[in-house]
């Protein structure tokens, strides 16, 4: 069996597929292991945000986030949402099926450089992924930073995802969560409307504070209007792109948006450096 | 390095020598273009002009496999497809070639996470690079920083009436030189003539101005400059297959989910599929937009991660192009709009008294004009 040793540009290596729930209709969770142990190791040593190459052979590659903290110790954990050839493939999947996985790639959040500072989460539908990642890496190192909010929503209460970590969230010290969504049902009895409301209800301070947003343009828009408003700074404001990758090393030529690459620079972009950036996004 | 002369006549023998132990790809002439093929002993290579097709293939190959996957009741078993180590020369490639090869490295050849597969091609291929005793009307090498005798690759040799003047640039390049049989040293005229060659080739080529990569990524948001310069343009992606540094690919699995082949081929910025990522979003579903990407990435964004134009002005873009694009007049067209000077795009077609030929517009020659042949009437 090949081994990470002598790892190869574009090689994956495989994976066993450990447990798969469902988080809405069209969205599933995978927990995976790497089989060799020095791939896991590489991927136990990786910083929040950066993603992974998963592999199902015969259809194809798809580039998706690491959902779990590099602080869990088990499994990766990827959120999938049933998009594409390869995407559909996964979801086909169950426990004890074998993947391919490389990476991990990606710069990753600055995670050392905000020890001491307050996070403001923002997130939209299953972009909370990526945002999942390092806010529960904060969870896990809670000394290290100050308070933590998360605003987060989906269009109905059936698009909400990670709804098992709710409770959590919830009664973490020093945490405020608020959820939302566009259009309740009969069912739901919490808050209607739209995540750029959340936050300008609760009007965090910009004062020793970083907003990670993770979401559709709509709202990322919409945000940005709000903490503006409220005096964040483009460099105390951080978000994640994504585009179409096919080798995920900053070679196939199609990721970039300037002469960034975001599979190989980012995804991991403050507002500032986008602001500076000329790219098709 | 010491400049030799390699007496008339003895090239092919050094060619046969060199096909004895190289793989030896040269240009090759079949059904009326020109490409890099591998030769056998006693063929001569067409040596006359510069080929169709670059010699780019022969190290980022059009399709390559990456691996083969196989799975059974015990998994998965990935076979990563081994690196070829056949030594290999490429012979007789123009300066323009060869420096394309030293471009696409920088980022293959990336110290932290190099491509394995070209890594290892590049290690075991020489270049033995024929310098240019004239120019293509499409050529402008000069323009991006090249020259038609330019000392680029691994040995470097200049046609002189039959003889040719050589010089290994490189330990791998004396190696070659070792095999060419008795050499004589190149005498003071020798060296005088190759570089008035060199200079006279140069003179005969316009030397266009290149706008800066700061000040082409400012043209990035003028959409009009963008959709005027594509109105032509049918995306059909010949300038990128045709182009001795377009290195994008795509990677696609050939097989069933029991086992198969993974490939990495060559793609082109200029398709919409490029770009168009799962859920329908494309950041470049326009085609003037492709080609920002394509113009902005060999003239901005390569130059300022690597500070060099990813272009070679080979001209092969310009030749291939099936509705006349002409590259040239997008570096001259960006210098006028960076300047804040104004466009070259007219609304109405202007009359021929009106336009300042551009260096790119092809002045018939006398005969042409004395015997009417190719006028429209």
């Amino acid at each position: 069996m090949t081994s990470a040793t002598d790892i190869k540009t574009m090689l994956p290596l495989t994976a066993t597929i450990l447990e798969v729930f469902d988080e809405t209709p069209d969205i599933k969770t995978f927990r995976i292991k790497p089989d060799d142990e020095q791939e896991w190791e590489k991927f136990q040593n990786r910083k929040s945000g950066q993603v992974a190459e998963l592999s199902v052979f015969g259809t194809g590659e798809s580039v998706i986030s690491i959902t779990s903290p590099p602080t869990q110790p088990d499994y990766l954990e990827f959120t999938i949402k049933r998009t594409g050839v390869v995407t559909d493939m996964i979801h086909t999947f169950i426990a004890g099926d074998k993947i391919g996985i490389r990476g991990p790639y990606g710069n990753g959040f600055p995670v050392d450089d905000w020890k001491g500072k307050n996070l403001v989460f923002v997130a939209g539908g299953f972009a909370l992924a990526p945002a999942r990642s390092v806010l529960n890496y904060a969870l896990d190192k809670r000394d290290d930073y100050g308070h933590i909010d998360l605003f987060y929503g989906a269009r109905t209460p059936g698009d909400l995802c990670f709804k098992w970590e709710y409770d959590r969230w919830k009664n973490e010290k020093d945490m405020f969560f608020d959820v939302t969504v566009d259009c309740g049902d009969d069912a739901w009895t919490g808050k209607v409307g739209v995540v750029p409301a959340l936050v300008k209800d609760a009007n965090p301070s910009p004062e020793n504070t970083i907003a990670i947003i993770c979401g559709p343009p709509i709202m990322i828009k919409f945000t940005l209007q709000e903490l503006n408003a409220m005096g964040f700074q483009p460099e105390q404001i951080v978000t994640t792109l994504e585009g179409k990758m096919q080798c995920c090393v900053g070679l196939c030529g199609r990721c970039n948006v300037g002469s960034k690459f975001i599979c190989k620079d980012g995804p991991v972009f403050t507002l500032a450096e986008l602001n500076a950036i000329n790219g098709d996004f | 390095m010491v400049t030799k002369i390699l007496p008339a006549g003895n090239i092919q023998s050094w060619i046969d020598k060199l096909v004895a132990s190289y793989g030896v790809y040269a240009p090759v002439e079949v059904e009326g273009a020109s490409s890099f093929k591998q030769i056998k002993a006693g063929q001569a290579p067409a040596f006359d002009a510069r080929t169709d097709l670059s010699p780019k293939g022969i190290i980022f190959k059009q399709v390559e496999k990456i691996l083969s996957y196989k799975k059974d009741e015990n998994g998965i078993a990935i076979e990563y497809a081994p690196e070829e180590e056949t030594k290999t020369v490429i012979f007789g490639l123009r300066p323009c070639d060869a420096r394309s090869f030293t471009l696409t490295d920088k980022p293959f050849l990336d110290p932290v996470m190099p491509e394995n597969k070209y890594a290892e091609r590049r290690k075991h291929t020489a270049l033995v690079t024929m310098a240019c005793n004239k120019a293509c009307n499409t050529c402008f090498c000069t323009s991006v920083g090249g020259a038609p005798d330019e000392k680029v690759g691994d040995v470097w040799m200049m046609n002189l009436d039959g003889r040719y003047i050589v010089e290994a640039l490189t330990e791998a390049g004396e190696e070659l030189l070792k095999t060419a049989g008795s050499l004589s040293d190149a005498t003071v005229d020798d060296e005088a003539a190759a570089k008035r060659i060199g200079e006279t080739v140069a003179a005969s080529m316009e030397k266009l101005e290149v706008p800066s990569a700061k000040a082409l990524d400012n043209l990035f948001t003028d959409e009009a400059f963008w959709q005027n310069l594509t109105a032509k343009c049918l995306s059909c992606g010949a300038c990128t297959f045709v182009c001795p540094t377009c290195y994008c690919f795509d990677v696609k699995d050939d097989g069933t989910v029991k086992s198969g082949d993974r490939y990495r081929g060559w793609d082109s910025c200029m398709f919409f599929q490029y770009n168009r990522a799962a859920g329908g979003h494309n950041p470049r579903e326009f085609h003037w937009k492709r080609m920002r990407q394509r113009m902005l990435h060999k003239f901005s964004y390569f130059p300022e991660k690597y500070g060099d134009i990813d272009c070679v002005g080979c001209g092969r873009c310009i030749k291939s192009c099936p509705v006349s694009y002409d590259l040239r007049d997008f570096i001259q067209s960006a210098l006028r709009a960076t300047a804040g000077m104004e466009l070259g795009f007219a609304e109405e077609l202007p009359t021929e008294d009106q336009v300042e030929p551009l260096a790119c517009d092809v002045k018939p020659s006398d005969e042409i004009v004395k015997t009417g042949v190719g006028s429209d009437d």
